[in-house]
């Protein structure tokens, strides 16, 4: 992708200046930018909510101009009022270096900017390579970036050549995130004058690290196709469950001769069925708690939680689906496949476009998202409690559910403030009476860790197979 | 050169730009003038070094925007501190050596982070310090009020108007 800036000014060329400094992020320890990439951002690693206002199209007056002209009309003017001679000499040296700097020959009159994207999808904390190509139409000077950096993104080198720009970012979260937006100072080639093309570098995809899983649960009812578990029911799978008499038209390999002998009439073999399952991965997005101490986002663990059960599913050949509430209501019906991954993602990928939350009330749910018997996964961190409405909902249709409880801190108070303990009691006590609300009616509720494998919260569920409601 | 001993050559040279300035042994309350230098001096050793940044506007605060450009408001101060005080002849050479010699250590465009590597180039200084020196020694003629006060200006004014012409004459071949 592509995004051209252009501009028109004064007249031609004159010899350029050399290459600017390349950077790179120094490996291990406090992370230290280089002065290059310093200077780009400015000193503000923060992500503005919004970049600076447009420049000025037309060329202006750089610092160096500014700087020398002052000096040297300062001295001018003392040497005129106070009437002594030799201050006119304060004044000859940065007149001289200003007529030295000033170009032979006109400036560029079109200036174009076009930046090319390495790849506009990747992973958290994979890196996203930009190129920045300046073109124009005499000889200028030296190229002098600016970046607004956009959220989620992090900037770790920058090469500054005669007529490109190299930048290096990382994915630092997941999201669909503005990569940014690069100022370029075009100077003339004494630095005397500027002019800056505002290049625009588009969005990039950030999918999430899923967390380590690879348990899948089932519930007792699986739908009518062929998959890798074993049902209850009795079909041609590879798990043996029983004999049973042989029926004519049976297949004669499949005769179990240690109970037909004992029992003096022919047995056979009797096998498991084997089914997909249908599954479900309802994410809470309501809200997005901070943890105090670490800064970790429940959101972004919620996701990551959810794409590792969403691999673990799709890896075992099941359907898997999903659904986000809060805000806008996000769904994908059930599909399988590898590539299905990536479908799912980018579909709850806007939940948090730019940090910004829409927020226009909770939908009902769809019925196509949620299949009759699907299995459903909730992912929340059981903050908000509108999300009890929303299981209500899934609990009504009968389908089997388990709440993984995303993990937050509590939110810091200040210890010597009774009524915030007052408030911080009352807030542990919430969050207690939705898990003891939820267990009432029967659900599981187990509890993530970040960073943790999912497996361990999932592993007591494999003792038994999820029932469902009733209706 | 490394960037710490720029920095610190910077600081050196703002700060004896500014004391240069100030003449403290000139003036008539001595003890004062001489903590008004040691306290325009530590001003100056802190504006000294170069701010290496982009040329954008973070603040509207009078204060915010001169401590950004110190490197500016420190020349100019040292200018007008060197109006106000009447500097021997020697003194005032020193004065006007260190402010080029100070403007061109703390110039970005040929020592900060955008600076292409290697040699810098010479001619600019060397047409610096040339042009402060003819001024400064033509200005140090006792000539004035005699009737040889008019050839320095009239030779002056030619050399203006020559620099003017070939400025002009060259803008126009090179297009």
């Amino acid at each position: 992708m592509t995004a051209p800036a252009s501009a028109a000014a004064d007249p031609a060329p004159a010899p350029g200046a050399g290459p600017g400094a390349a950077g790179a992020a120094a490996p291990g320890g406090p992370r230290r930018m280089p002065p290059s990439v310093e200077r780009a951002l400015g000193g503000n690693h923060a992500t503005p909510a919004e970049p600076p206002p447009a420049p000025p199209a037309h060329w202006r007056v750089g610092e160096r101009a500014l700087r020398y002209g002052t000096v040297a009309a300062v001295a001018l003017s003392a040497a005129l009022v106070t009437g002594r001679p030799w201050l006119l000499a304060l004044a000859a040296g940065p007149l001289a270096l200003l007529a030295m700097a000033t170009p032979l020959r006109g400036r560029p009159q079109r200036i174009e900017a076009t930046a090319e994207v390495g790849s506009r999808r990747c992973f958290e904390g994979e890196e996203v390579t930009a190129r920045i190509a300046v073109a124009h139409d005499g000889e200028a000077g030296r190229l002098d970036p600016g970046v607004t950096l956009g959220p989620g993104v992090r900037l770790d080198a920058l090469t500054v050549g005669r007529h490109h720009l190299d930048l290096r970012f990382t994915a630092e979260r997941w999201g669909r995130w503005t990569l940014g937006t690069v100022d370029i100072d075009v100077y003339d080639t004494g630095g005397l004058a500027r002019r800056t093309v505002r290049v625009p570098l588009g969005e990039v995809a950030v999918f999430p690290v899923p967390s380590h899983a690879g348990l899948t649960p089932i519930p007792v009812r699986l739908p009518q196709r062929l998959g890798e578990h074993t049902a209850v029911q009795r079909g041609e799978g590879v798990e043996v469950t029983g004999v049973h008499p042989y029926v004519r038209g049976e297949r004669q390999r499949r005769i179990h001769w240690p109970a037909t002998t004992r029992r003096g009439s022919l047995q056979l073999n009797q096998f498991a069925a084997e089914r997909t399952a249908d599954t479900v991965v309802l994410l809470d997005v309501l809200t997005d708690v901070v943890e105090p101490d670490t800064g970790t986002s429940s959101l972004d663990e919620t996701f990551r939680a959810a794409a590792g059960l969403v691999r673990a599913y799709l890896r075992t050949h099941d359907r898997v689906g999903v659904v986000s509430v809060g805000g806008a209501t996000r769904w994908l019906q059930p599909g399988s496949g590898d590539t299905y991954f990536y479908r799912i993602v980018e579909t709850v990928l806007e939940v948090r476009k730019d940090l910004a939350y829409r927020s226009a009330g909770l939908d009902r749910l769809p019925p196509p998202a949620l299949p009759e018997g699907a299995l459903v996964y909730v992912f929340t961190p059981l903050t908000d409690q509108r999300i009890l409405d929303v299981l209500h909902q899934v609990r009504a249709g009968t389908n089997p559910m388990v709440v993984v409880e995303i993990a937050t801190g509590d939110p810091y108070v200040d210890p010597d403030d009774p009524q915030a303990q007052l408030a911080l009691r009352l807030w542990r006590a919430d969050r207690q009476a939705m898990r003891f609300a939820l267990a009432e009616r029967g659900i599981a509720v187990v509890a993530h860790q970040p960073g943790e494998t999912l497996d361990l919260p999932l592993a007591p569920l494999l003792r038994t197979r999820i029932h469902g409601g009733t209706r | 050169m490394s960037a710490r001993l720029d920095r610190f050559t910077a600081r050196l040279l703002g700060a004896g730009l500014v004391i240069a300035a100030c003449d403290p042994t000139g003036g008539s309350r001595p003890g004062l003038d001489w903590a008004f230098t040691a306290v325009a001096a530590g001003a100056a050793w802190w504006a000294g070094p170069m701010v290496d940044t982009r040329p954008v506007q973070t603040s509207l605060r009078w204060y915010r925007i001169a401590a950004r450009r110190r490197t500016t408001v420190l020349p100019v101060a040292a200018v007008v501190i060197a109006a106000l005080t009447t500097p021997p002849g020697w003194l005032a050479a020193c004065t006007a050596a260190l402010l080029v010699a100070y403007l061109l250590v703390t110039d970005l465009w040929t020592r900060g982070v955008t600076a292409p590597r290697g040699s810098r180039p010479v001619a600019p200084a060397l047409a610096a310090a040339a042009a402060t020196a003819v001024v400064f020694l033509a200005a140090r003629i006792p000539v004035a009020g005699t009737s040889w006060g008019r050839l320095p200006a009239a030779l002056a004014l030619t050399a203006a108007m020559a620099c003017l012409g070939l400025a002009l004459v060259r803008r126009r071949t090179a297009r």
